[in-house]
């Protein structure tokens, strides 16, 4: 499906906008990386896009039609939400988490059948986490969390996928795994929106790149395009480099100050 | 699922019914179980007869209820709240129905107690939803604002307590702040069962539903639920039920918070299914309890006090546990 922001705007206080009408769009089979310094609205960009907040301008539109006006149940059959880790209150195994992912699929008071744990079974498998269906949430490590999260936001039937920042306080490792993920999604079909604040992971992984600076939304382009040293430097107000091997692969480094130039010719 | 699990679960559910009977045979005038049947048969003119349907029953299914209740809406509440040290005493409810009692017995009604420990513990519900609408219905809001109206109807409880009559109406007022269900009657059962049985229906017919409020808004609303119209909705209903039980019981402490830790102990986190179990869990606890409260001693211990004795070490297991679980105890 194809996912459109158009020019959204959102304040959480009266004249205090935290979006400035932020337009673009996502097509089906893509995965947009969006990246922004701490602060500058990616948690509450995704929030908008997924229908939990109502932009006071502008609208969310999926396939041309506004997210708002969709029934909650509707919407959420549509669109998933990977929020940022956290902690959960309680113990819930892997596959309760997940089967939770079928609230906007069943009436208000049915439980899930055998057929919903069909459907949160075959997104464990999606994502590569069935082993652990019998595991308690809490006891996962990051990574696993993050793609148990991901699994619950498929159960949801979902086809536009928006993770945020879900790759934070990962290793490299699932770093790469829950990207790569999101990637193979991507290949079948769904529309990601993913924010983080790794550049190089962006470099790898995204068809196109974002830049969200204080509510203000860069037009959107190729990775290899998108991120340079300038375009980063005016983004987090430090200097970059960006490095680029000798398989054409890139990579992004912070560079000190005081130093002198890139090792290798960046871009 | 375990073998012994499996076990366990079955349990559950056989142990509210085995206590039940059981409370019915001990007291004061021991029954047997065959004294029993012919007892209940004969209805009262005989003396076991007699003590079971006036005393023994309504005082054992109010036991029951009442802990079903504690039980349930202990589990509801840290579920809502995402909070697993709080039960329904977080609310200011419990306070709110004391004041009420109190009241009731200062101007001299005592036949208006449990009116008015409900109508008190319904206004309470009611200042605290009014604050919520005014300020959001997050977790936080409920549990500052559940605190705040707790402390404001225990002050006016102070003022109650401090202006009965020393000698006629300020044991009466101690005696029932302490919890007891001692001389239940039939109709104490009706307003009580009226009360709690749309809200225990309303809560078990959505408490899959409810796990979604353990999560954070947005993703319960990602997950297409209005959690600012939910919460209150879960709220209102458990607090009907625990207004109701404590307008017969007065204040009964710690079943709410220990039960639904050995709930999730046997059944697991999932709301569905730790609902149930924690009324059944609390039910068996109550009626156990009850009959230990009014056995134990040539007279009657009161019931708080009991729970508060046996709840203190219980919470202490509880919390050892939980500490352990997360990787904090030595």
């Amino acid at each position: 499906m194809r996912l459109e922001a158009a020019g959204v705007r959102f304040a959480y206080r009266k004249g205090e906008d935290v979006l400035r009408g932020v337009s673009f769009a996502v097509e089906e089979g893509e995965v947009l990386f969006v990246l922004g310094p701490n602060g500058c609205g990616k948690t509450t960009l995704l929030e908008c896009l997924a229908g939990i907040r109502r932009p006071t301008a502008g609208a969310v539109l999926l396939d041309g039609a506004d997210v708002h006006v969709l029934a909650a149940r509707e919407r959420a059959r549509r669109i998933g939400l990977v929020p940022q880790l956290h902690e959960p209150a309680f113990p819930y195994t892997v596959l309760e988490m997940v089967l939770l992912g079928r609230a906007p699929c069943l009436r208000t008071l049915a439980r899930p059948g055998p057929e919903d744990r069909r459907e949160a079974e075959r997104a464990l498998e999606a994502v590569g986490i069935a082993p652990l269906s019998d595991r308690s949430f809490t006891t996962l490590s990051g990574g696993e969390r993050q793609l148990a999260l991901v699994a619950r936001g498929l159960a949801q039937g979902a086809r536009v996928l928006l993770l945020d920042e879900p790759d934070a306080h990962l290793d490299p490792f699932y770093q790469g795994r829950v990207l790569g993920v999101a990637r193979e999604l991507s290949r079948a079909g769904a529309s990601v929106v993913l924010s983080t604040h790794d550049p190089t992971s962006a470099l790898s992984h995204a068809d196109r790149v974002l830049f969200l600076v204080r509510g203000t939304a860069s037009p959107v382009a190729a990775p290899v395009e998108a991120i340079t040293g300038a375009t980063l430097e005016a983004a987090y107000g430090v200097p970059f480099s960006v490095l680029q091997g000798e398989d054409g692969e890139r990579a992004v480094a912070l560079r000190p100050r005081s130093r002198g130039t890139p090792l290798a010719p960046g871009a | 699922m375990s073998r012994r699990r499996a076990w366990l679960v079955h349990l559950l559910w056989i142990a509210p019914l085995a206590a039940f009977v059981g409370s019915l045979l001990v007291g004061r005038y021991p029954l047997s179980f065959a004294s029993l049947l012919q007892g209940l048969g004969e209805g009262s003119t005989s003396l076991a007869g007699s003590i079971l349907w006036r005393v023994r029953l309504p005082r054992a299914i109010a036991a029951g209820l009442v802990g079903a209740n504690l039980g349930l809406t202990g589990a509801l509440f840290q579920g809502v709240f995402r909070n697993p040290l709080v039960d329904s005493r977080i609310l200011g409810v419990s306070s709110g129905a004391a004041f009420g009692a109190a009241l009731a017995l200062l101007v001299g009604s005592p036949a208006a107690v449990q009116g008015g420990a409900f109508l008190s513990g319904l206004a309470a519900v009611g200042l605290l939803l009014l604050l919520g609408a005014r300020f959001g219905f997050s977790p936080l809001v409920l549990v500052v604002t559940g605190v705040l109206v707790g402390a404001f109807f225990s002050s006016l409880l102070g003022l109650v307590t401090y202006v009965a009559d020393p000698l006629r109406t300020l044991p009466a007022i101690t005696f029932w702040l302490l919890g007891g269900l001692g001389g239940t009657r039939w109709g104490d059962l009706v307003p009580v069962a009226a009360v709690s049985t749309p809200g225990l229906l309303l809560l078990l017919a959505l408490r899959w539903r409810l796990n979604l409020l353990s999560l954070s808004d947005a993703e319960a609303g990602a997950l297409g639920v209005n959690a600012k119209v939910f919460r209150p909705l879960a709220v209102a209903a458990g607090t009907l039920l625990v207004s109701a039980s404590v307008s017969i019981s007065g204040m009964i402490g710690w079943v709410g918070l220990i039960v639904p830790h050995v709930g999730r102990a046997i059944v697991g986190s999932d709301q569905a299914k730790l609902l149930p179990a924690s009324a059944a869990l609390g039910a068996t606890t109550l009626l156990v309890l009850d009959a230990i409260a009014r056995s134990a001693l040539p007279g009657e211990i009161p019931l708080g006090v009991l729970t508060g004795i046996v709840g203190v070490p219980a919470f202490l297991a509880v919390l050892r546990v939980f500490l352990r679980r997360r990787g904090e105890a030595r």
